[in-house]
């Protein structure tokens, strides 16, 4: 006989719901319970009236009356004849004898429990799982009670957490189930719970603190604590459970001391800087070492003006398992050279690990991108540079007529007919469109005792924001280990991955064929509909239709002056492991990136600038090896002391090869081949080069107790590249991790806490062929070759860089981890950095290649993470990352003492000797400097009326820097139940940029505070007003583009509008000699100019009135993601899912309030981005929103 | 045991591999960048590097040429540069590049003892050079191009210095060139796109040059004599061998098959076709008072002709003497003040928004702002590629008459008859630009009778043959110095200029290397400067109208 429990549980607990269910999911039998169900269904007495009544109703009134409770299988009596009743102070024996005669059932009752079945069936207890219900309180060792401890049924994803007094309930629980107890600092445990209902756990705070592993350099998995250094990571969980799109919206915001940007559309290049940019002619970009595989990501941001993106743009995120990124050269050192700038450790997924069988996973989401802040353009007035009274279409400017007052001028489509200026103000609007991203991955995983193996095949297709843009993206991962002995494994990673585009778009501000600045540059009377059939009725693919001569349709240019590439790139590793004895192994790798990208420029016929079009297609072909051999010791020595260590040599070989062919003119139009080039207008170039380093290196780990950590590693380089008594550098590194919470008894409510201390050098080569000079070739003089000197002044005694760092950092975890902070403070120290610095070309070159001196970063990082609230379905996290860095030059160079980054009109970014990187100049204005003159310091204005730089160099003045001040990001994440959401929220405060946008819009007319100058009264002489408030005034225009706006009146041409304006200040009127200032004050000296000039003048010639507040509060993203119950999803086989909705950048505040986006103010420059410079190439803001669907089955 | 094998093997594997060295020196010799190459290809490079750069001195948006009052713009666009005077700061990066790999062909010429190679890159350097310092006054001379040796911040050479430098170097190579053993070494002719590898042609052109840079330092020769240089004696020595004939001439033609081959104005180099640039009002006149037949060469007639004795508007077919025909709507007017010529060109320092308007009557229709139907254009060859007289001339056998013509008329050099030199002058310019006497309906006697042109009817023989060579230099640097050297043309400045009423001096210095020992070199040179009254005060010296060396104490211009 079986014997079953009676759980008698909270009666509450037993919800009406659960009658329904299946019989199979519930029975409650037992002796114990029988024995008092005789008394309570012999004494109850009911009352049943129906008529012609299903028996569920029946059983509704029975349980209305009393406490009982029928189960039943609803198939059972669904089908049975309705019934009709009449019974008064019956017992329920009595009521259910009748009502069940004729229908084939019959009945049971256990206490107040009646169970209802086909007559004849086995008991049905025989094939029920026992379900039952488990309560129970956890405590740690001390006795005191622990909120918050997950609880989680082993295999599934059912879970609950402890509430506020440490007690949890699961309310169906199977048989034998494993309940999994975890709690950060406690040791895990796992219980069988039998048929157990209650279940009291005690938590022992785990020996070791945290278990927390992380993936530090080569690929070693190392515990969190015993690491001398900080390691960001991004954990495959935080990836998993809020979806994400890319691979940067994955890392943006969550791990201190790294900035990262994105410049362009979907799959352009992302610029990751960690810890502050300290080399000052590379792009800083950290090495990316994807499974152990180094992959090089050098930006690719210049091809036409075009970005194709970076490898990290190639990667799938769906792939991705877990992000650490090796901030100093500490946890750098053993990648050698190319570590200076940090490296980005990425682990992609293997197998779930799961149990036998085939896992499979799949992802899909959808994102569209909506366009929704524009830059704001004047919609007043229309193109034309004379002043309000005239319309002169073909210019770029827009100092033209008033729009929408009926001026009625010939335009460019209205058949020479004079018809009214109207404005467009939906312009730029409606050329935008609405992007669309849509992504899906499948993965199948599996294992058994022999190995695992997961391939994930995914694909990404995009459409911009910019008609005819697009981006595309297929890959292929395959992870795979099989042991081939109990001591032998092999590991083969493959990752391929496609990716390309029809049209990337231009983004150089310096370019007419820019999509932006032809859009931009339109006047606000053209319809830019009107302009969507691009071509010229009847001169299809040889003339465009366009409203103005000297610039090209915007949609002419998207459509057909496509920039295209398309990159087929396989990462590699094929890897042995021999474990020799217990404490010898041997690891062998050989590991492959190999890239080729074919891009493929166009321009059609009648391109401005390029009439008869042109053609260009680059193939370039990019492929590193790296052959590594690794002996790894590791032997417990004592009770006490541990040691770890390995030595390793390693062989890598870089390739790179490129082959460019150029048509400047093409013969027939739409044709595009290179044989199709206009004779002499042809020119091909191809280059290949290759280095190779070879190195020896080792670590050794010492860990006595767990408390104390050190870790000493060397590494001993031979590069091809530098000269060669200086091919050979070595480099240390030594960190040490003591764990306070070991050493000593802490108060209760410190968990955790560490000390970490580091110092390590990191060695760096230069690029292949830096040490001699040679000739370069010139485009063809007809049948002559023509072969010159460059003025890069190679250096055959380089030296290899060293950049040093040093951080102490602290860890601290307080109140059982609901509370953690970790703080860094670093200074990396970079010294003989090789660096092109630019000389002046009369000393014969333009740029020498010389070892600088020292440049130093110092900076904060401090990650804190909360947990403010823990309730029984609800938790808040809440973390917060802060990264603070400056970058100093303290000493540049034998003979020099300043470095320019970059110029712009009347200013620079140049730095000084002692001085911070970034630091942006300008050349003032022209003052009068006589200080004995009643008009010391007002403007000195020029003889026709503007004003004037001061162009003495020992004048400039710094007006900003283009670093931020700090960047803190928040990442709120409230789960409640299935339901978690998660937001990402970046402050970058501080730093400046200088906007090309804003100083174009202002020169011309196009930005909407150019109606006029400084506001003025107009009832009081202007003279006046100045004189009162000269700081108001000087600098600026004074004047405006109607009177209405502040304009004067011609006195000279009464004809003219009354748009007369001028730059207040003095000029210079010499008699004899001898010189006197007349006032230029809007008097009647005045030298009057059009607004275009005045607004010109005060504008355009100093950066300052154009440099802006880099400050800016981003709403990245927020998501909310739903986990079906596992009870529903089991259903259809599948096992975890979830859905989510996402959203990214809706929402964007900048202390500037331009309409610019402070993080995409760079300026690309062949391979690298000249920081703090927007560069005409604002796109509209644009949030995105989505979905992301993941079965597991 | 099978297992033990793979294991062993795949590690022996392994490290024979990694012991499988490439010589990491090997690896570092580029295989796509020669280390030597002949000089013959490096010539090809300077000689094109350095026409492009010496004829865009006069031309696109040359402001030289604007203040020369060749052109003026007829729009906003370059308007504050051409015709105001704003002149951004100047960029001697190029004229450097090229002295860069002079150097080197000059070096190259000593090891691989090629005096030919020699004398050009001499020759070339002084060319170079002397553009620079004719510019921009004191710069980097004799610590110039040493970076390889450490010097990144060369001082900058007073001006005296490097005119000597230049008058020495074109004498050495003169000699050299003289000498009968040069035909020994030989010069690719393909490469020479000069004069094809001929040393006689070089020899003419040291030597015309010799009499440039003599007459450029006229006003200064005494204190050259203190260093050593004798002006006149070097005239004399260099005008024995001069060019003699327009086959002399020293011009790299355009190739017009890519925009680096191609003449400024054609459709390779100018996506908007340049309408904008208008032949100024004062070349257009004086060539319309003197019946001078390069005005047909260079401009071309209105498109509609203001006129007092049509009554309404007609077509006329206008025929210039060289067989152009051009259709012309007359536009009958009475007003008294406006330009009724068949030629009109643009006033010089106009404000923008008169400019717009110039001599458009009384007509209120709107017309494209580049392309006033009222102002004439340019010639079409000046929106060709590649043209017949569209050249980037170096340096003109016309220079060197009115060289002489200006020596004889100074009469302490031993060249005697100006007036036949003059003559010889204008006949050489005339022939430059295809007019040929008898051809064509052009009587050079007719046109030289014209008081305005033959030098016996001028008062002052200096400005007459200045004048001359003014024209003759149409859209050429040249004209400029001699303007500052002699104060001819006199040139008259009209309403809007950015400093004043007079003409700018000098092209400012390019933006300083921030390095403050940079600086200290850069400081010497400003101060070296004299300001002039049209320097704002409180101003840097560093500016257009400062005087450098040469023009300081000559009260010139």
């Amino acid at each position: 006989m079986k014997m079953y429990r009676i759980i008698l549980g909270d009666k509450r607990s037993w919800t009406k719901t659960l009658r329904i269910m299946k019989l199979s999911v519930i029975l409650l039998l037992g002796s114990l319970a029988a024995m008092s169900a005789t008394s309570y269904s012999q004494n109850t007495k009911l009352n049943v009236s129906t008529k012609n009544s299903s028996l569920i109703d029946i059983f509704r009134q029975i349980e209305d009356q009393s406490e009982f409770y029928f189960y039943f299988n609803k198939e059972d009596i669904k089908s049975k004849e309705s019934v009709s009743v009449e019974l008064k102070d019956a017992v329920i024996s009595d009521i259910l004898d009748q009502v069940l005669s004729n229908t084939g059932l019959e009945y049971k009752i256990i206490d107040r429990y009646v169970v209802i079945k086909e007559k004849g069936t086995p008991d049905p207890a025989v094939t029920m799982q026992m379900s039952h219900k488990i309560t129970g309180i956890v405590t740690d060792t001390s006795g005191a009670t622990l909120p918050g401890v997950s609880i989680v049924v082993k295999g599934t994803t059912n879970g609950t957490i402890t509430d506020v007094n440490g007690k949890y309930t699961f309310s169906d629980i199977s048989e034998n189930s494993i309940l999994l107890f975890l709690f950060v600092g406690m040791e895990s445990q796992e219980i069988n719970t039998g048929t157990l209902t209650q279940i009291n756990v005690i938590m022992a705070e785990s020996a070791i603190g945290l278990e927390e592993v992380v993936v530090t350099a080569l690929g070693l998995k190392r515990e969190k604590k015993a690491l001398g250094y900080s390691v960001g990571e991004v954990k495959g969980e935080e990836l998993r459970e809020t979806p994400q799109m890319n691979v940067l919206n994955a890392l943006q915001g969550k791990v201190s001391g790294m900035r990262i940007s994105q410049m362009g559309a979907a799959g352009s290049s992302v610029n990751i800087i960690i810890r502050g940019a300290t080399s000052l002619s590379n792009d800083n970009q950290p090495l990316f070492v994807i499974d152990g595989v180094p992959v090089s990501n050098q930006l690719n941001n210049y091809f036409k003006g075009a970005d194709m993106g970076n490898a990290i743009s190639d990667l799938n995120p769906d792939d991705i398992e877990s992000v650490s990124v090796l901030k100093g050269a500490s946890a750098a050192a053993l990648y050698g050279s190319r570590a200076g700038n940090g490296v980005i450790l990425i682990t992609t997924r293997s197998s779930l690990k799961r149990g036998k069988g085939i896992g499979v996973s799949v992802n899909s989401s959808s994102l569209i991108d909506i366009p929704y802040d524009y830059y704001p353009f004047q919609y007043k007035f229309g193109t034309g540079k004379a002043g309000a009274h005239v319309f002169q279409e073909g210019e770029n400017e827009s100092w033209g007529p008033q729009l929408d007052v009926g001026e009625k001028w010939v335009q460019w489509n209205s058949n020479g007919v004079a018809v009214p200026l109207v404005s467009y103000p939906n312009k730029i609007k409606d050329f935008f469109r609405t992007g669309y991203t849509l992504a899906n991955n499948i993965a199948f995983d599996g294992n058994n005792e022999n190995g695992y193996f997961r391939l994930s095949i995914g694909n990404m297709k995009n459409t911009g924001i910019i008609p005819n843009t697009d981006m595309k993206r297929s890959t292929i991962n395959l992870n795979t280990q099989y042991k081939l002995s109990d001591k032998f494994s092999v590991t083969v990673n493959l990752n391929w991955n496609e990716s390309g585009s029809g049209n990337q778009v231009n983004i150089d501000g310096g370019d007419r064929s820019s999509v932006l600045r032809d859009l931009y540059e339109s006047g606000a009377q053209v319809n830019i509909l009107d302009l969507k059939n691009y071509w010229m009725p009847g001169m299809e693919g040889i003339m465009q239709l366009k409203n103005a001569p000297k610039q090209n349709n915007p949609y002419f240019v998207a459509n057909e002056n496509t920039n295209s590439f398309s990159r087929d790139r396989l990462m590699s590793k094929v890897q042995l492991d021999w474990e020799i004895t217990k404490e010898w192994s041997l690891m062998g790798r050989f590991t492959r990136d190999a890239y080729g990208e074919y891009r493929e420029s166009k321009k059609a016929f009648s391109t401005y600038g390029q009439l008869t079009g042109g053609y260009t297609v680059m193939d370039l072909y990019n492929k590193e090896t790296n052959m590594e051999l690794n002996l790894n010791y590791k032997k417990k020595i004592t009770e006490d002391w541990n040691i770890n260590s390995f030595v390793a040599a390693n062989r890598m070989y870089m390739y790179n090869k490129s082959l460019n062919n150029e048509a400047a003119s093409l013969i027939i139009p739409d044709l595009y081949t290179i044989s199709n080039g206009t004779p002499g207008t042809i020119t091909y170039s191809s280059t290949w080069s290759q280095k190779a380093i070879y190195s020896v290196y080792g670590m050794a780990s010492i860990d006595y107790k767990g408390m104390a950590y050190l870790d000493l590693t060397g590494r001993n380089d031979w590069s091809s590249t530098l000269p060669a008594k200086n091919k050979s550098y070595f480099y240390p590194a030594g960190s040490l991790s003591l764990l306070f919470s070991e050493m000593f008894t802490m108060p209760k409510w410190i968990t955790y806490s560490k000390l970490r201390a580091g110092a390590a050098q990191v060695g760096n080569d230069t690029s292949p062929y830096a040490l001699n000079q040679y000739f370069s070739v010139d485009k063809d003089w007809g049948n002559a070759k023509q072969m010159y000197m460059s003025g890069t002044l190679k250096n055959s005694s380089l030296l290899p860089e060293r950049a040093t760092s040093k951080e102490i950092g602290m860890d601290w975890k307080f109140l059982n981890n609901r509370l953690g902070l970790e703080a860094t403070y670093y200074i990396v120290q970079n010294k003989n950095q090789v660096l092109a610095i630019s000389v002046p070309v009369e000393s014969g070159a333009t740029n020498k290649l010389i070892n600088t001196g020292l440049i130093e970063s110092r900076g904060w990082e401090i990650r804190l993470t909360t947990t403010p609230v823990i309730a029984r379905d609800f938790r808040w996290d809440m973390n917060f990352n802060f990264t603070k860095n400056r970058s100093y030059l303290k000493e540049l160079a034998e003979g020099l003492t300043n470095v320019v980054f970059a110029n712009m009109e009347g200013g620079s970014i140049s730095t000084y000797e002692g001085g911070a990187i970034g630091d942006i100049w300008e050349n003032p204005l022209l003052r009068v400097k006589d200080k004995s003159s009643p008009y010391f310091d007002y403007p000195l204005i020029s003889s026709s009326g503007t004003y004037q730089t001061d162009n003495d160099p020992k004048h400039i003045v710094k007006i900003g820097n283009s670093n931020q001040d700090f960047i803190l990001s928040i990442q709120p994440t409230f789960t409640y139940k299935a339901f978690s959401l998660y937001a990402n929220i970046d402050w970058n405060q501080g730093g400046e940029f200088y906007s090309y946008t804003r100083m174009f819009g202002s020169n011309g007319g196009k930005n909407e505070d150019t109606y006029g100058g400084v506001p003025y009264d107009k009832n009081v002489d202007i003279v006046d007003q100045i004189k009162a408030n000269p700081d108001a005034f000087f600098g600026n225009w004074v004047g405006g583009r109607l009177a209405e706006y502040g304009g004067f009146p011609w006195a000279a041409s009464p004809e003219r509008f009354d748009d007369a304006s001028f730059n207040p200040g003095v000029y210079e009127v010499k008699v004899g000699g001898v010189g006197t200032y007349v006032e230029n004050l809007g008097g009647p000296n005045t030298k009057w100019l059009d607004p275009m000039n005045a607004c010109r003048y005060s504008i355009r010639p100093f950066p300052s009135k154009s440099l802006y507040s880099a400050t800016y509060v981003k709403l990245r993203e927020v998501s909310l993601t739903y986990r079906f119950p596992k009870k529903w999803m089991k259903k259809i086989l599948i096992q975890n899912s979830s859905v989510s909705l996402i959203a990214t950048n809706i929402f964007e505040w900048t202390a500037a309030g331009v309409h610019i986006d402070p993080e995409r103010a760079y300026k690309p420059n062949d391979g690298a981005w000249t920081q703090g410079m927007e560069y005409y190439n604002t796109m509209p803001w644009t949030g995105s929103l989505g979905f992301k669907l993941n079965f597991n089955f | 045991m099978k297992a033990i094998k793979i294991k062993t093997i795949v590690v022996l594997t392994l490290l024979f591999q990694m012991t499988s060295c490439m010589d990491l020196n090997e690896l570092n010799i580029s295989p796509n960048s020669p280390v030597d190459v002949s000089s013959n290809y490096i010539l090809t490079h300077v000689l094109s590097g350095t026409a492009k750069l010496y004829n865009n001195l006069g031309e696109p948006y040359s402001s030289v040429s604007g203040v020369m009052q060749y052109y003026q713009m007829g729009t906003n666009e370059a308007a504050s540069s051409v015709n105001q005077y704003l002149w951004p700061r100047g960029s001697w990066a190029e004229y450097y590049e090229n002295l860069r790999n002079v150097k080197i062909i000059n070096e190259k010429s000593k090891t691989e003892n090629n005096k030919f190679f020699e004398a050009i890159s001499l020759v070339l350097r002084a060319f170079i050079y002397g553009t620079i310092t004719d510019l921009f006054g004191d710069a980097p001379y004799s610590e110039s191009l040493l970076a390889s040796e450490g010097i990144y911040f060369p001082k900058y050479d007073e001006q005296k210095y490097i005119y000597k430098g230049i008058l020495e170097d074109l004498k050495k190579s003169s000699q050299i060139l003289a000498d009968p053993g040069i035909s020994a070494y030989k010069i690719d002719a393909n490469a020479d796109i000069l004069y094809k590898g001929n040393p006689d042609k070089w020899l003419k052109f040291a030597n015309s040059l010799r009499l440039r840079y003599c007459m450029r330092v006229f006003n200064k020769k005494d204190e050259m004599s203190k260093l050593g240089i004798d002006i006149v004696s070097e005239f004399n020595n260099a005008s024995a061998y001069a060019f003699t004939s327009n086959d002399d001439e020293a011009f790299v033609s355009y190739l017009g098959i890519a925009a680096e081959n191609s003449a400024p104005g054609g459709p390779l180099n100018e996506a908007n076709p340049n309408f904008r640039t208008k032949p100024c009002r004062t070349i257009v006149d004086t060539l319309i008072s003197r019946n001078d037949p390069r005005l047909q060469r260079w401009v071309m007639p209105v498109q509609r002709k203001w006129d007092y004795q049509v009554t309404s508007i007609v077509d006329k077919s206008v025929k210039t003497i060289f067989g152009e025909i051009y259709t012309v709507k007359y536009i009958p007017t009475t007003n008294q003040v406006i330009d009724t010529s068949l030629w009109v060109g643009l006033p010089q320092n106009m404000n923008v928004v008169d400019l717009l308007n110039y001599n458009k009557g009384d007509d209120i229709a709107a017309y494209h702002p580049e392309r006033s139907p009222y102002i004439s254009f340019l010639h079409p060859r000046y929106r060709e590629n590649i043209g017949t007289y569209i050249r980037m001339d170096l340096m003109m056998y016309s220079e060197v008459e009115f060289l002489l013509a200006e020596a004889a008329q100074k009469a302490i050099f031993s060249v005697t008859g100006a007036e036949d030199h003059y003559k010889k002058g204008i006949i050489a310019s005339m022939k430059r630009w295809g007019i040929v006497d008898g051809t064509g309906g052009f009587n050079f006697n007719a046109y030289y009778d014209n008081p305005k042109v033959s030098y016996n009817s001028a008062s002052n023989k200096l400005e007459r043959i200045i004048d001359q060579k003014w024209v003759s230099l149409w859209l050429e640097v040249e004209s400029w110095f001699d303007w500052r050297r002699t104060g001819y043309p006199v040139l008259i400045t009209g309403p809007v200029t950015q400093y004043g009423p007079a003409m700018p001096l000098r092209f400012m210095y390019p933006l300083p290397n921030p390095d403050a020992k940079y600086l200290v070199n850069y400081d010497e040179a400003v101060n070296r400067l004299e300001t002039t009254s049209y320097v704002p005060a409180g101003q840097s010296k560093d500016h257009t109208y400062s005087k450098m060396w040469l023009l300081q104490g000559t009260n010139k211009p």
